[in-house]
């Protein structure tokens, strides 16, 4: 039976054609790894900048630098916010601005009594009007109305809606798809900041 | 489920057949058994016909006679110990028939086998454990269907399902790593921790699908703490010819079509093949209400075996592939938890959809191919029967999501997988079938696995990694009396991997390396009572050690909304399995009734911890992977009454109760009991139809009240349901070609349901009625 050392070695050397050397480690996949607001006292004024930060993509952990930003009571804010992928190096804000239509954010003051927030743009303001000829908010550009009797601490919520179905059908659409979603720190009061 | 010999193979009656009417007893039935390998002639060989409850044995020159046949068609069941039982069907109506057996030697399992020639004793004392088989008729009934929905069939066994495109096996409440797939002796090695990865088989190929639920780590290595699904081939032709067959099936609820086709011939120097191909292809399939957007599905198979003998040695070569591209439902992708409780309080799909049936297949969805090689030999020496097999398997899974990327750069490359996983393994596996004698006999083998891991996209999901596992087992048993066999075996597996994950709180990739190594035993021991009844116990004990996704696993998981996080401190699980089999065998009833108690220690799953996951993208609640003991325990009856010629009632129970010991509560994600009754008409004869059948089944699914209290539970458990289907079948001669036609309808009354064990149960209904319409063509010397 010299043929049975034959066929075993022959069996072994095809098992051990699936041995391979290490491969190569994957690549992160491309995440909003840094989200930045900044506000600006309607009046006149130094603006607040907080940014939301998760370095890594999901999971290892948000931090927002500063720990929190202090909004002044009575005072309107024009505010503004960015996206990155700091992993990628690649700026989605302008990618949301080339798909305004297909984009919405919302914000959100909590408590509810502490003021209120609202878009200040549209979709014409980036690109023209979307392929249904409709023209709504985007939300890159918004406005925080705190109000006068505002005090202690609180969040401002950002929510990106991305409406992968085609353009979004109103201002106050919603999808299934939400992209960012994050409570920014905040308290009510009046700083003194160092001129 | 009853193993229904007296069903099977009427398909295989030959082409040539003609109709003539049936006679007054007289024909004789003779032959020859000879060794399909050595060409010996085999004595003591039972030569059994199920249906008048009549046999023979060979003599000591192999022949066998049966006189005072019928002249009709008959089905011939031929076993012997150490050999794969054969089916033969006969025709009777012209003439005495002289028919030439060669049995091959069996390749697969340790099945206890029994020595005496009544193929109901062999139904009774087919295994210590409980064993469910899918053949001939019954699995013909369901083809068209995937694997994981044709075992749905088996009692004890239920489907976990990723809405309509993707379902895998649950036996007995464990699934994906704990249940092994053994695709003709080759241990099937895809993505399968992965609870919507489904197996990658064509569900046409099988000729044989046997369960064995319950531990069976002593013949199939580490893992197999949950059960076994052995698929086999039917065995390739030993007669000279060329024959094959057409099996088309069409649906409407998803608009499928599928068709099969082999061809399988062979000469008479020894030399046997077959080729197979397949295709599936459905659009969206229907719940009650609404389409199910994106739940389109295409898929293709192909096979080849060649078997030859050369020089004492028997061979068997197989290549196939499978590939498929499956959509999965697009309202299961979307962002966050908060997305979540607001799909799930709006109870369907987007309003806004409009969607419309259609065939396309668009993202969220999975691209699977899967390629197995494999070379098997059998010889014989003084010692026994030895056989080797070698098999090497290549598993690429790629996953898109729906989200396209914002980076024009990235979105400029076009649709990339999110998901880009290839499985390399390599197995060998030998064994020698010894017998010192007539009453003790048994295995001893050794099996090698060799495996690489290889993520071409993103993401941390699952890492690369590399395995070697290598086992080693014996395995025994004795016929301590005519009644009474015992049995025992034992297995030392090692393993060794090394894996690349990624570590958090470094923030870069490590090398991880682990050893493995542990044992796993069984007791058995059977016993029959009478010509009728036989009762068996088993005791075993396997482990399975942690998977690398249990290990590393750290990202969102799409379409669950959940943050899954492995857990490097993870200790493989190991259970202790008991049962008892009590079953009966009468030509007015068959039954069986199984109770088990299979308690794992250190049970790894993944569940809900203390504080979500906060990202940018929002909130998702963490999952962690975790141990505690469990303890599953349940009863699987099934029986079948035969009260006339033309009337089978049959019905069958599946209980099960799992409890997590260390959390003093149920344990989460197992199945609801499940209950099953049937009624089938049937007629050897009527007018120009052979064998024509009716069948009503109804089937019921109790709620699962029964819900680990730390369990995350976005929505509460569905509503139990009740599914009526019915079943019409008959074979058509037409110039000379027996048709087998067969007619079904499924979930008859449209009942709008949602299971416990679907992912997608937040999401949407499962489908709705659904008509099938199945014809099987043979031609040329197929089964003859």
């Amino acid at each position: 039976m010299y043929r049975i050392p034959t066929l075993l070695a022959l069996a072994f050397a095809l098992t051990l054609a699936a041995c391979d050397s290490d491969p190569v480690d994957p690549n992160p996949e491309e995440l909003i790894t840094e989200v930045t607001v900044t506000l600006t006292p309607s009046g006149g004024g130094s603006s607040l900048t907080i940014v939301a930060s998760d370095p890594d993509g999901d999971g290892a952990g948000l931090t927002f630098a500063p720990a929190s930003i202090t909004l002044t009571p009575g005072v309107t804010y024009n505010g503004t916010i960015e996206l990155r992928d700091t992993i990628n190096g690649e700026d989605i804000t302008e990618e949301v601005e080339e798909e305004a239509e297909e984009h919405l954010f919302r914000y959100t003051v909590s408590p509810s009594s502490a003021g209120t927030a609202s878009v200040t743009d549209s979709e014409s303001d980036y690109t023209s009007e979307d392929d249904n000829g409709g023209d709504f908010g985007v939300g890159l550009t918004f406005d925080v109305a705190v109000d006068g009797s505002a005090s202690g601490t609180g969040t401002l919520n950002a929510t990106l809606f991305h409406f992968d179905e085609g353009p979004k059908t109103s201002s106050t659409a919603t999808s299934d798809e939400i992209d960012v979603d994050i409570d920014f720190p905040v308290q009510f009061g009046t700083v003194v900041t160092a001129k | 489920m009853v193993r229904r010999v007296l069903l099977a193979c009427v398909w295989l009656l030959p082409a040539a057949a003609s109709a003539q009417s049936t006679g007054t007893p007289s024909r004789l039935l003779q032959g020859i058994v000879t060794d399909a390998q050595t060409r010996d002639v085999l004595p003591g060989v039972s030569v059994f016909v199920p249906a008048l409850d009549r046999g023979a044995a060979t003599d000591l020159g192999g022949h066998f006679h049966i006189s005072g046949l019928p002249a009709d068609t008959l089905t011939v069941r031929i076993t012997s110990v150490g050999f794969e039982p054969l089916v033969r069907r006969v025709d009777l109506r012209e003439g005495n028939v002289s028919i030439d057996v060669r049995l091959r030697g069996a390749t697969l399992g340790l099945t206890s086998v029994d020595v005496t020639a009544d193929a109901s004793r062999q139904r009774l004392t087919e295994d210590v454990r409980a064993v469910s088989t899918l053949d001939g008729d019954e699995l013909e009934a369901l083809r068209g269907s995937s694997l994981g929905e044709t075992l749905a069939e088996i009692n004890g066994v239920s489907t976990l399902s990723s809405g309509p495109t993707v379902a895998k096996p649950v036996v007995r409440g464990l699934h994906s790593e704990r249940v092994l797939i053994l695709d003709n002796g080759v241990q099937q090695e895809g993505q399968q921790w992965g609870g919507e990865h489904a197996p990658e088989i064509d569900p046409f190929a099988p000729g044989e699908i046997e369960v064995v639920k319950g531990a069976a780590g002593v013949e199939y290595g580490a893992g197999a703490i949950g059960g076994v699904i052995r698929l086999q081939d039917r065995p390739l032709p030993d007669a000279p010819g060329v024959g094959g067959r057409l099996s088309t099936q069409a649906f409407t609820n998803s608009g499928q079509g599928a068709a099969s086709l082999f061809l399988e011939g062979a000469d008479s120097g020894g030399l046997a093949w077959r080729v197979r191909g397949s295709v599936r292809r459905a659009g969206d399939a229907r719940t009650p209400d609404f389409v199910v957007r994106n739940s389109a599905f295409a898929e293709a198979s192909g096979e080849a075996v060649l078997g030859v003998q050369l020089g004492g040695i028997d061979w068997e070569a197989r290549a196939r592939r499978f590939a498929t591209e499956l959509g999965i439902y697009k309202g299961s992708h979307f962002g966050n938890q908060r997305n979540l409780e607001e799909i799930i309080a709006r109870g369907g799909p987007d309003p806004d959809w409009n969607y419309e049936f259609s065939y396309e297949i668009e993202a969220p969805k999975q691209v699977v191919t899967h390629d197995v090689g494999s070379l098997r030999a059998g010889w014989r020496t003084g010692l026994g029967e030895w056989t080797a097999q070698a098999g090497v398997q290549r598993n690429h899974r790629q996953e898109f999501d729906a989200h396209r990327p914002y980076s024009d750069s990235l979105a400029a490359l076009g649709e990339r997988p999110s998901f880009d996983l290839t499985l390399y393994t390599g197995t060998f596996d030998t064994r020698l079938r010894h017998r010192q004698s007539d009453r003790l006999f048994g295995t001893v083998g050794v099996s090698w696995l060799n495996q690489v891991n290889s993520n071409g996209a993103s993401g941390y999901l699952i890492p690369n990694f590399s395995a070697v596992t290598g086992g080693l087992f014996a395995h025994q048993t004795w016929l301590a009396t005519d009644r009474l066999s015992l049995e025992a075996g034992t297995r030392l597996d090692a393993r060794w991997q090394r894996a690349r994950p990624y570590n958090p709180a470094l923030r870069e990739i490590e090398v991880e390396a682990r050893t493995y190594g542990s044992l796993s035993g069984t007791l058995g021991a059977l016993y029959t009572l009478g010509s009728a009844w036989s009762v068996s116990g088993n005791l075993g004990t396997a482990w399975r050690p942690p998977g690398i996704n249990e290990l590393y696993a750290f990202g969102v998981h799409h379409g669950t909304a959940r943050f899954e996080r492995g857990s490097t401190d993870l200790v493989p699980e190991r259970s202790l399995d008991a049962s008892a089999t009590l079953r009966h065998e009468s030509a007015l009833a068959s039954a069986e009734v199984n109770a088990y108690a299979n308690r794992i220690a250190d049970y790894i799953y993944f569940l809900e911890t203390e504080g979500p996951t906060i990202t940018i993208r929002g909130t998702f609640p963490t999952f962690d992977a975790v141990q505690d003991d469990a303890l599953l325990r349940g009863l699987d009856a099934t029986a079948e009454v035969r009260p006339l010629s033309w009337l089978t009632l049959g019905g069958s129970a599946s209980l099960l109760r799992a409890d997590n010991l260390d959390r003093d509560g149920p344990l989460y994600g197992v199945p609801s009991d499940r209950f099953g009754a049937r009624l089938r008409l049937h007629r050897e004869r009527l007018g120009p139809l052979a064998a024509p059948f009716a069948e009503v089944e109804v089937r019921h699914t109790t709620r699962q009240d029964r819900i680990q209290p730390e369990a995350y539970l976005p929505a509460p458990p569905p509503d139990a349901y009740t599914l009526t289907g019915l079943r019409f079948g008959t074979e058509v001669t037409v110039n000379g070609t027996p048709l087998r036609l067969a007619l079904g309808i499924d979930n008859l009354f449209d009942v709008r349901y949602r299971d416990i064990l679907s992912r997608f149960r937040y999401f949407i209904d499962e489908p709705g009625r659904n008509v099938t319409f199945r014809v099987t063509v043979p031609f040329g010397s197929v089964g003859t």
